[in-house]
């Protein structure tokens, strides 16, 4: 069965240099997806290609199984949201968000009828006669999307939509655009930088690099079982090290590290295979220290309180580093620069990768 | 660089002095009862009532004004396709052509453009009068025009446009209803600038007219030949003054645009 | 809009067609001009409509080309021409010289007031440069006559004897063109002023330059890319400037675009005068393609 937005073998290359490389996506009606990766890695442009304001050197795209890969920007059943909200600074509020419907000619009690539906779901009923310049950044923000909801598309494009938000307001608007999307049941892709806002509202993520897609899944799927010591690295914090060789003993591994300095345990797996190069990934929050026992045995380094958590840096004994991280419990740390320690972990914590 | 030094001060009052010096010394002597430039005697308007009299000088300028009118116009819709061509469109064969031939014209000495237009109209076997000069005209001011409303498209935020687009409306609808609003004081600047342009050029006219077709400035420059006289200067300040109220009421209506759009 | 370099699906019509007509009309009004002077200069001149003859003569079976290079010849070796070149080179370059040493402080200062200031200050540098070139270049002839306004001055001060002989002379050239091309030297340089970054002025007086050194080494050198627009905007016009020697030069002064007029309306010999023309583009052709790489590198 086809998915609702179908990219095929899509590329796009400027002259000789390829922005977005053979990339093949399904995207399912209904769903938050988000397209995360630094900048430079294609995002943008597989966004634009989507909304149609650039043409695919090769490949197609299918919406709903119909080709558009032809289609103008200006006939495609999307719409999109600009990242610097691209009002028109010569219309107020309200004509700014009937724009799009004067183009589909509908009729003037229609039109009205949308504008304000989408006012009140938006808050901006008291805001429809000024114009954008009068307007604070939040604000301006709604207008944008109201702009594009108000055509009801077939799928909403945002373009790093949250950036020019300070944090609260970002934070606020993240769960006011999941609510939505999920009132209203459209399709929503997302294009941003920041992980944390892909993994707040997206349904699946698409990592990328370099034009092309690392992995896909859902929030849990990409952070718990990364595929590429990149995309573990990406997302949120790892301690990776070099994995040899590798005794089985029951459901666990006992891997020997050189790396580490000791031996760690993960869980029996036959997905990776443990004669080719392969690399151990932990996530600090899972590491537990302790002052005495068996673990990797080293120093703390450096100790970092954020308010919600501590930090400790451990220097191994083979020289590498270890993160570790203990929410707050209100009390105070029991380490402290300059402890010996020993690190250790539940197999199910360690992640091996291939690449 | 917070205030301007005492020498930054004497530069701009000399400068703007050397600058304007002669202009008040045409106006005020277009005012002179007499004619020696040495002696003043006393204020009069009579040459301005023999320029306004002066039948040749009065065709002269409708000439002027009418080519000057149409080739602005003229330069100023070239331009503006040239502006966007150069500015939206990404690239194209031949574009650098393209792009040298429009910014040429500025650095190009006027015989050379004079000589090779009249002989492309020769050429082409049009008859040469207004409509050459007309067509040359634009063909000069075209490059000015473009870098004015080329400035001003670069400035533009091409969101705006891709919104539009986003929204449902054909590109060219697209440009027309949000990028042109926003590009009218330039609209303004690039027509005046051609038209001004049009208006003082006299080495392309002279080469570029016909029999019986003749521009103010040819005119004045006749009447320079045959000796320094008091109308000139009247026809001058006239001329001065049209300029100048043309520039002031630009700058106005773009200043009271501007605020229209912040305060409504 | 934007253009499929490798594999077009779909014709844009519209995009050719808005590309097509200003293109067009340049071809045909400004490129295609310049290839016919080249022709025409090959010609010979006649008398009649057009004064010049056909390059080609087809006799019903031989097709002849006649390829006249004398005009060539002639510009090239006769002294006057030569002269008139070189005048004009000398004369340009010495104008551009003069109203860089005019036009620098005058552009520093309005850089270093005020933005309110700074915009009406430009707009009164750029006011003259609206108003009329040829009423200009006569306002000066008022002044600089042996009857005019400054001599009138001068002797009423005590300062001379006797008339200052300025007018039709090379001097009055220098003035007329140093004052009507100002604008053309002033705005460019003011514009690279205006826009550069005054933090970085600020980093050389914090690593311990004078006001007057931090001028020399870091905002005199971020300048440059203005000064060589502003000199390349001025001294190719000059070259060819034709009204200003006119009105206010001499006999002595010799410039080519003068020289190019009478070969046009005096001798009637469209041919030479192409000729002329031809060899001043050719001399110019260096400085011409300098600054339209330098434009377009800054443009896009």
């Amino acid at each position: 069965m086809q998915s609702y937005i179908s990219i095929e073998n899509l590329a796009k290359s400027y002259g000789v240099v390829s922005a977005v490389k053979n990339i093949n996506l399904g995207i399912e009606k209904g769903e938050f997806f988000s397209l995360l990766g630094p900048s430079g890695c294609g995002k943008s442009t597989l966004l634009r290609m989507i909304a149609g304001f650039e043409t695919p050197t090769s490949g197609a795209i299918r919406l709903e199984g119909a080709d558009v890969t032809d289609v103008p920007a200006h006939k495609r059943p999307t719409n999109m949201m600009f990242q610097s909200y691209a009002l028109f600074p010569h219309l107020t509020v309200g004509r700014n968000i009937a724009f799009g419907l004067q183009q589909d000619r509908l009729d003037r009690s229609e039109i009205r009828k949308r504008i304000d539906e989408v006012a009140e779901k938006l808050q901006l009923t008291a805001l429809l006669d000024r114009k954008p310049a009068q307007l604070s950044g939040g604000q301006r923000q709604r207008v944008a999307l109201a702009r594009a909801l108000v055509k009801r598309p077939k799928v909403l494009l945002l373009d790093e939509p949250l950036g020019a938000l300070d944090k609260n307001l970002r934070t606020e608007t993240q769960l006011e655009l999941v609510r939505l999307q999920r009132e209203l049941g459209l399709t929503f892709i997302i294009v941003t930088h920041d992980q944390h806002e892909a993994m707040t509202v997206s349904t699946r993520i698409a990592i990328m690099k370099q034009g092309q897609v690392l992995q896909v899944g859902t929030p849990s799927e990409v952070y718990e079982t990364p595929q590429s010591r990149y995309v573990a690295k990406f997302l949120g914090e790892t301690n990776v090290f070099a994995g040899g060789k590798a005794e089985r003993d029951g459901n666990v591994l006992s891997i020997e590290s050189g790396e580490a300095g000791g031996h760690v345990h993960a869980a029996f797996t036959d997905r990776i295979a443990l004669d080719a190069p392969y690399w151990v990934s932990v996530r600090p929050e899972r590491v537990k220290l302790a002052t005495a026992g068996n673990g990797i045995e080293g120093i703390v380094e450096q100790l970092t309180y954020t308010g919600v958590e501590r930090h400790y840096r451990v220097r191994l004994k083979t020289g590498a580093t270890l993160d570790a991280r203990r929410v707050n419990h209100g009390a105070e740390s029991d380490l402290a620069i300059g402890d010996r320690v020993f690190a250790s972990w539940p197999p199910q914590a360690s992640r091996l990768l291939a690449e | 660089m917070t205030k301007p030094s005492w020498f930054n001060r004497l530069s701009i009052l000399f400068g703007l002095a050397f600058l304007y010096l002669p202009i008040v010394v045409l106006v005020v002597y277009s005012f002179n009862g007499s004619k020696l430039v040495t002696v003043w005697g006393g204020f009069s308007t009579q040459w301005y009532a023999t320029v306004l009299n002066n039948p040749s000088i009065v065709e002269g300028a409708k000439v002027s004004f009418l080519v000057a009118a149409v080739s602005a116009t003229a330069a100023t819709i070239l331009g503006t396709l040239a502006a966007v061509v150069m500015v939206r469109l990404r690239r194209f064969r031949g574009r650098a052509l393209f792009n040298g031939m429009l910014l040429a014209p500025m650095v190009m000495p006027e015989v050379v453009m004079a000589v090779s237009m009249l002989l492309m109209f020769v050429t082409l076997g049009i008859d040469r009068g207004p409509l050459t000069i007309t067509l040359a005209h634009t063909t000069f001011t075209l490059c000015f025009a473009t870098v004015v409303l080329q400035s001003r498209l670069v400035e533009l935020d091409s969101s705006l446009e891709e919104a539009a687009r986003d929204l449902g409306c054909p590109p060219a609808r697209a440009f027309v209803s949000v990028a042109l609003p926003n590009m009218i004081p330039a609209i303004v600047s690039a027509w005046l600038l051609s038209f001004t342009l049009s208006l003082d050029d006299l080495v392309i006219s002279s080469f570029t007219t016909g029999p019986g077709a003749s521009t103010l400035p040819m005119k004045i420059y006749s009447q320079i030949k045959f000796g320094v006289t008091p109308e000139i200067n009247a026809i001058s300040t006239i001329i001065l003054g049209v300029v100048v109220l043309g520039l002031v009421g630009a700058q106005l209506v773009s200043r009271r645009s501007e605020k229209a759009e912040r305060t409504a | 809009m934007s253009f499929v370099t490798t594999t077009p699906k779909k014709v844009n019509w519209g995009g050719r067609l808005l590309i097509a007509i200003p293109y067009t009309w340049l071809l045909v009004l400004f490129l295609a001009p310049f290839a016919l002077v080249a022709v025409i200069s090959l010609s010979t001149v006649r008398l009649g409509m057009p004064p010049f003859e056909p390059l080609t003569a087809w006799d019903g079976s031989i097709l002849s080309l006649r390829l006249n290079f004398e005009n060539f010849l002639y510009v090239l070796t006769d002294d006057t021409y030569l002269l008139a070149y070189l005048t004009s080179l000398k004369v340009a370059a010495i104008s551009t010289a003069i109203m860089l040493l005019i036009a620098y402080p005058l552009a520093y200062g309005i850089a270093s007031c005020s933005p309110s200031s700074r915009s009406l200050l430009v707009f009164l540098v750029i006011v003259p440069f609206w108003s009329s070139m040829l009423i200009r270049v006569y306002s000066w002839m008022s002044i600089l006559r042996n009857d005019g306004l400054l001599n009138a001055l001068l002797l009423k001060l005590g300062l001379i004897a006797e008339p200052l002989r300025i007018l039709n002379t090379e001097t009055a050239i220098y003035i007329g063109i140093v004052y009507t091309y100002l604008p053309f030297m002033v705005l460019p340089i003011y514009s690279s002023l205006a826009s550069a970054d005054r933090t970085l002025i600020e980093a050389a007086r914090d690593l311990g330059c004078s006001r007057v050194s931090a001028f020399w080494r870091v905002t005199f050198p971020l300048s440059l890319p203005g000064v060589a627009a502003g000199c390349a905007l001025v001294f190719i016009p000059v070259v060819g400037e034709f009204v200003i020697p006119d009105l206010l030069g001499g006999a002595d002064t010799q410039m080519i675009g003068r020289a190019i007029w009478l070969e046009f309306f005096n001798n009637r010999d469209w041919p030479m005068a192409a000729a002329v023309t031809i060899v001043l583009l050719a001399l110019l052709v260096v400085p011409i393609v300098y600054f339209q790489s330098r434009q377009s590198r800054s443009r896009t």
